[in-house]
């Protein structure tokens, strides 16, 4: 389980109730809902170290092929 | 608030930005997290990304779609204004006038890597009291 802090947040009575019903019809907790939601939006839903490092390895490779695509655009050159 | 380039921005997504930079999430503009996200797409779709990384289209989603704990992408709707004076104060690029706009409206500062930074930009950034630094990436 994650380490997770106690948070108050106000909703709407539209807001709980459509939380509530995703809530029952995925068998599932109005916080465990809320936590998808929030991962998705903030891009927390996938977390794959692998991914990181491969993206890490491949970083300057990446850059140089940034700046070399941007060169003939003068919108988005940077030299 | 940081505001950073493309490159330092893809160091931040794979959870390993520069030690320079202050703990938490780095930000960035519309054009230069553009930019990447061309660059990784460029990869995937001609091969070079598949011959390193297992999952390329989960690793172009983390790019467009980076964690918000540690990259965050500025709308650039919020300092067209200050764009706009940047581009007719110094004849800058729509890249160097989204980039010093915001950190005007935001008062962040500003870190790029070595390769990215024009030469015309220092001066620049000086003449609109931009705090601004260059960082030397491996």
């Amino acid at each position: 389980m994650r380490c997770m802090r106690r948070t108050n947040v106000y909703l709407s009575e539209r807001e709980q109730a459509a939380l509530q019903a995703r809530a029952r019809v995925a068998g599932s907790t109005r916080s465990d809902v809320l936590r998808a939601i929030l991962d998705e939006e903030l891009g927390l839903a996938e977390t794959d170290p692998e991914i990181d490092r491969e993206l890490l390895a491949a970083a300057s490779r990446i850059a140089k092929r940034a700046r070399t695509a941007a060169r003939t655009d003068p919108d988005l050159r940077s030299t | 608030m940081v505001i950073v380039d493309d490159h330092i921005a893809l160091l931040a997504i794979a959870g390993a930005p520069p030690a320079e930079l202050p703990d938490g999430p780095v930000v960035t503009t519309y054009s230069f997290h553009f930019r990447l996200v061309r660059a990784v797409v460029d990869e995937a779709a001609d091969g070079a990304l598949s011959r390193r990384v297992s999952d390329p289209a989960l690793a172009v989603r983390r790019v467009i779609h980076p964690p918000a704990d540690r990259l965050l992408v500025l709308d650039p709707r919020t300092s067209t204004a200050e764009a706009a004076q940047v581009g007719f104060n110094h004849g800058a690029n729509l890249l160097l006038a989204e980039l010093v706009g915001a950190a005007l409206r935001h008062g962040a500062a500003i870190r790029m890597s070595e390769g990215n930074v024009g030469r015309a930009w220092p001066a620049v950034m000086t003449a609109e009291s931009v705090d601004f630094a260059v960082l030397a990436i491996d």
